[in-house]
């Protein structure tokens, strides 16, 4: 069995598994891993995690203190915390995921289009990017939810707009390497049709910065959803919003500070989590810059 | 040496802050005469002083200084002589006023008969009119009997004329001269006969007004009025807390719950004229059904959400207006919490819980809409979220739609909002009188946007008695009148009171002689003196 396993080695999926190992040996990205999956696991077990509807209002309660009944205190509503940040990261992964999906579709689309397209295609769609890129990237989201509506999938909608652009220029400057090496050219030579060098080429050996960069942007954009939801353009009450706790919590800052505090923890804990696994997403992949960062 | 150095270097800071406490100290040592000057925070400024063009809080509370009106609304909601000393009715459409004499102008020009008709006349210019001239109605204009007597024309019998007079943002008498010097710039160079005199404008930074040494009246004890714009809630608190102002308009809840119970600070505060209300739209199905409607309004735990909610700003709603309105009648007695009852309205109207909670019939499972503002009447979504909750646990599904303030105001001016079952509406009876409230929002003529009444409630009998009551000159009348008006809105339920809000300010201990008016226009300053 082993002998077996051993004659079949598959290139792809070693230099796989030796970017998973330089993943797990580098101790900050296995923080980022842990943050991420407790994120993903309260966001998948809000419901049998929760110990309270999150919509449930006992006012008497309001701003009532941690305690064994309310274990990170109750909002001022006298809704359980807790349990509002564990739904409430539901809505940070799902628009999350969205957005960057959603960046990352068109955003490949885009700048793959223009560079495997070239010449004035290339300028119209790349410098249209660097008008999105112009915007500060809260006024771009505004605006586009201001145009369509409050809620979560607008919301979704705005920041995934926001983070084409990125993902564009990225993904440009991929498939460009990729076009000049000489592999590619050897493809080209034995006639193998464009679609094909596309797609068994360029989009796995152009796929890796991309990934790095949508983790990276799974952080942003929770950020960025949770700064909507705190100027009150997010989604709408009850459900909970990072963001939205923060906001309405803050009038009591003085009093309760930990209406605003515990939720405000959990965006930099997510925002946290994204950003160091996506850091050591990018030394694990890439060998070289791996070794200078060492 | 160096010992002996760091030594001279403690001194010298001791006596530098020694002497820093007594130059702080001095001023207070030779001390302000009593009723010197009070500086008060405003959370913005003032458009203009010219009530023709700003009928706002924020103009009303300096110019309420500046100006005064024919007959004047006191603390108490009584109607006193002002510039008017007197009057009578000499037709249903005729009011005579006989002037106070001996009257100036603060540019000196003699307050008169021809003072008051240029006043009417400006404001009533149709090419040009005041922006708060529609609260006098069908007031037609001005005759000059005498120097001192005038009579104001109505175009049909206007019962509410009296009161609509007391209004300051909408009819103050100003000086013909100034007005004719100034031209636009009126707004700036304020004339009025009030206690203070304008003195000086740095727009968003501060307005000073002065004494008016030959004011008709109680000479005021105050020689300077400062007003400051400080735009940040807790900066406003803080500045007071400091010292840095004598009285702070528009406290934040948060702020008033820290100075609350600090003997430095008194808060002044009286029940208003606002009372928070959610609209139904009572031609959309479920809430087109009265008995939902009812069970809605019985359904809701007020007491609840004003306790902890609204925390100490507020008082329990009466009715549709505020209980300080004239015509004003408590039907509060037909939305006693009973959720009992509640929920068995709605079973006789065959809306059945199912097994989520949730009614439904005949398949309808319908989920309302409630539309609010977040923050243009203090903590309005916070309220709107509340009821959402309360709904729940009666088994109607709600949802809130939180709207930015501008979109919203439009949408209810354009009568747009026609998917919300509920609408939130915190409306202030400015003039005092009923007529303005129950008229303006629930005649079946007020629909948007020739009033407010985005509700498409419509009862032919309810408008028959809120028209007589408008056109009676017999007071007790029009009380009996709104009373049996206000009975048909508490069966109806075109909308579900919530709350009125109170008038809050908040001053230091030694500003002495304050007296909140229930509208916020008024922020008298002639009563009041400063003793530090």
């Amino acid at each position: 069995m082993a002998v077996r396993t051993l004659t079949i080695p598959v290139r792809p999926s070693r230099t796989r598994w030796l970017a998973a190992r330089r993943l797990l040996h580098n101790r900050l990205s296995v923080l980022g891993l842990v943050l991420v999956g407790l994120i993903v696991v309260a966001g998948i077990g809000a419901p049998y995690l929760a110990l309270h509807d999150p919509a449930a209002q006992t006012l008497s309660d309001r701003r009532a203190l941690p305690s064994s009944r309310y274990l990170l205190g109750a909002d001022e509503f006298g809704r359980d915390i807790l349990s509002r940040i564990l739904f409430g990261s539901r809505l940070a992964l799902l628009v999350g995921v969205g957005s960057v999906a959603i960046g990352m579709t068109l955003g490949m689309l885009v700048g793959g289009g223009a560079a495997i397209t070239g010449g004035w295609p290339d300028d119209v769609f790349m410098r249209s990017m660097d008008i999105l890129l112009a915007f500060p990237y809260l006024m771009l989201a505004l605006v586009v939810v201001t145009v369509l509506g409050p809620g979560p999938v607008n919301t979704t909608i705005a920041v995934g707009l926001w983070a084409v652009p990125a993902f564009a220029r990225m993904t440009r400057g991929a498939v460009l390497t990729v076009l000049d090496q000489e592999y590619v050219e050897a493809a080209r030579a034995v006639g193998a049709s464009g679609v094909r060098i596309a797609f068994t080429h360029i989009l796995p050996n152009g796929l890796p910065p991309v990934l790095v960069l949508a983790t990276l942007y799974m952080g942003y954009a929770i950020l960025l959803e949770s700064a909507l939801s705190f100027l009150g353009l997010g989604v709408q009450p009850p459900t909970p919003s990072w963001g939205l706790m923060i906001s309405t919590g803050r009038e009591y800052l003085f009093e309760a500070p930990h209406v605003s505090t515990f939720p405000g923890l959990a965006i930099t804990l997510a925002v946290l989590g994204f950003n160091l696994v996506g850091d050591g997403l990018r030394d694990a992949l890439d060998p070289k810059a791996a070794a200078l960062s060492r | 040496m160096a010992r002996r150095a760091r030594h001279a270097v403690r001194l010298g800071l001791a006596a530098l802050v020694a002497g820093m406490l007594l130059a702080a100290a001095l001023p207070r040592a030779t001390g302000a005469p009593a009723g010197g000057t009070i500086t008060i925070a405003r959370p913005s400024d003032s458009v203009s002083l010219d009530a023709h063009r700003d009928s706002s809080s924020p103009g009303a509370w300096v110019y309420s200084n500046i100006y005064e009106t024919l007959v004047k609304l006191t603390q108490d909601m009584r109607i006193e002589p002002a510039l008017a000393t007197s009057w009578e009715i000499q037709s249903t459409r005729r009011m005579l006023f006989r002037l106070r004499k001996g009257v100036r102008f603060h540019d000196g020009s003699p307050f008169n008969a021809q003072a008051v008709k240029l006043t009417f006349d400006r404001t009533l210019n149709p090419q040009n009119p005041g922006v708060a001239s529609s609260n006098l109605g069908p007031v037609e204009g001005v005759e000059v009997v005498d120097d001192y007597a005038v009579v104001v024309i109505t175009r049909v019998p206007f019962a509410p004329l009296l009161r609509a007079l007391t209004m300051v943002n909408a009819i103050p008498m100003v000086s013909p001269e100034g007005v004719r010097r100034a031209g636009d710039g009126f707004g700036r160079n304020p004339s009025g006969t009030g206690p203070f005199k304008f003195s000086e404008w740095l727009t968003n930074t501060r307005i000073v007004l002065v004494r008016n040494d030959d004011y008709w009246g109680p000479k005021p004890a105050l020689e300077r009025v400062v007003f400051r714009v400080i735009p940040e809630d807790s900066a406003r608190m803080l500045a007071l807390e400091t010292g840095e102002v004598d009285m702070v308009l528009g406290p934040a809840a948060a702020g008033l719950r820290r100075v609350r119970g600090n003997p430095k600070f008194k808060i002044a505060e009286v029940g208003g004229l606002r009372t928070l209300f959610y609209g139904f739209n009572n031609t959309l199905a479920p809430v087109n059904e009265v008995k939902v409607r009812q069970a809605i309004n019985v359904g809701i735990d007020r007491k609840a959400i004003i306790d902890n909610v609204m925390e100490g700003i507020v008082e329990p709603a009466t009715s549709l207006i505020s209980q300080r309105v004239f015509g004003a009648h408590d039907i509060s007695a037909s939305w006693a919490y009973n959720r009992a009852k509640a929920e068995q309205l709605l079973d006789e109207a065959g809306w059945r819980k199912g097994p989520d909670g949730i009614r439904s019939r005949g398949g309808a499972r319908p989920t309302l809409r409630l539309y609010t503002s977040r923050g243009r009447w203090p903590k309005d979504a916070e309220t709107a979220e509340a009821i959402q909750a309360q709904l729940r646990v009666l088994g109607i599904d709600a949802r809130v739609n939180v709207l930015e303030w501008a979109i919203y105001f439009q949408g209810l001016r354009r009568n747009a909002h026609a998917d919300a079952h509920m609408l939130t509406l915190g409306w202030a009876t400015t003039t005092g009188d009923a007529d303005y409230g129950l008229r303006s929002q629930f005649a079946c003529a007020a629909a948007p946007p020739r009033g407010w009444n985005a509700y498409n409630y419509c009862n032919k009998e309810y408008d028959e008695l809120i028209l007589r009551a408008m056109g009676s000159l017999d007071q007790d009348q029009r009380k009996t009148l709104y009373a049996k008006a206000q009975q048909i809105l508490a069966h109806d339920v075109p909308a579900v009171a919530m709350y009125t809000y109170k008038e809050i300010v908040a001053h230091a201990d030694y500003v002495r002689g304050y007296l909140i008016h229930p509208l916020d226009y008024y922020l008298w300053m002639n009563g009041v003196s400063v003793r530090r």
